[in-house]
């Protein structure tokens, strides 16, 4: 999605990603993959559970329930206009995808 | 073939099937995995390990069957244990393993309004939805790195 934010940004869009990782955790990943949208800490899976999203068991470690993967594309209101779940963790959501989504909100 | 020259050949296929597997499934999630194409289906490391497996069945059976030509007979069936382990887990990992998660549930599915939360960013700094207000938001979840 970096390789697409400015695109994103001029159509009125912005990007927040949400995971269990602590904020040191994240801003590691932000260094490495120079992100620099807003990688969100929800380490008791609060508001991953507000949008359903808990999965389990997941974790090998044992210990926190992680997200299971999922992006939704918000109206100018908060409105969920357009989402998706994927149901395989390896498959990320391209990019084209979510600026051809953004395109049609006004 | 060269009678002569086969008679002492090296079996090559014995180290090259182990080293093919590992490095097709380790570049998967170390490099390859960057490329959205690549990364959905394993375009290239796919095929890296099955020819790496490929080449430890030949360095084994080689070294069965014509015994007098290639030697190998403990290191092909090392190393076809180590390319069938490590091939067997990687097919399971993207064919199987990848997609053991739950179903969407029905709070994901029912979501009209986006609900309101506050967390903390990368900077420590908190951050809420209602702070893009009048904005297009991309909302997107991932598993972390714990």
């Amino acid at each position: 999605m970096q390789s697409r934010i400015e695109d994103i940004r001029n159509l009125g869009g912005e990007v927040v990603a949400i995971s269990i990782d602590d904020p040191q955790q994240s801003k590691k990943l932000a260094k490495k993959q120079r992100l620099d949208f807003s990688l969100l800490s929800d380490p008791d899976a609060k508001v991953i559970d507000l949008f359903g999203l808990r999965h389990p068991d997941a974790n090998p470690m044992g210990e926190a329930d992680i997200a299971r993967p999922a992006t939704f594309i918000l109206d100018r209101k908060g409105q969920v206009v357009w989402k998706i779940i994927p149901e395989n963790w390896r498959v990320r959501i391209r990019p084209e995808t979510l600026i051809d989504q953004l395109k049609l909100i006004e | 073939m060269n009678q002569t020259a086969v008679r002492r050949k090296r079996n090559h296929a014995l180290w090259l099937g182990p080293l093919l597997v590992f490095s097709g499934a380790v570049s998967y999630f170390t490099y390859f995995a960057q490329y959205p194409v690549l990364r959905d289906f394993p375009w290239i490391n796919l095929p890296i390990v099955l020819a790496g497996l490929g080449f430890s069945v030949l360095a084994l059976l080689r070294a069965i069957r014509n015994s007098d030509t290639y030697r190998g007979k403990v290191m092909g069936t090392l190393g076809l244990g180590f390319s069938g382990l490590l091939s067997g887990l990687f097919v399971v990992y993207i064919a199987y393993l990848s997609y053991q998660l739950p179903e969407p549930s029905a709070t994901t599915q029912g979501l009209t309004l986006a609900p309101e939360f506050t967390l903390q960013d990368q900077d420590s700094q908190s951050v809420s939805l209602s702070d893009f207000n009048g904005k297009k938001l991309i909302i997107t979840f991932y598993r972390g790195y714990w």
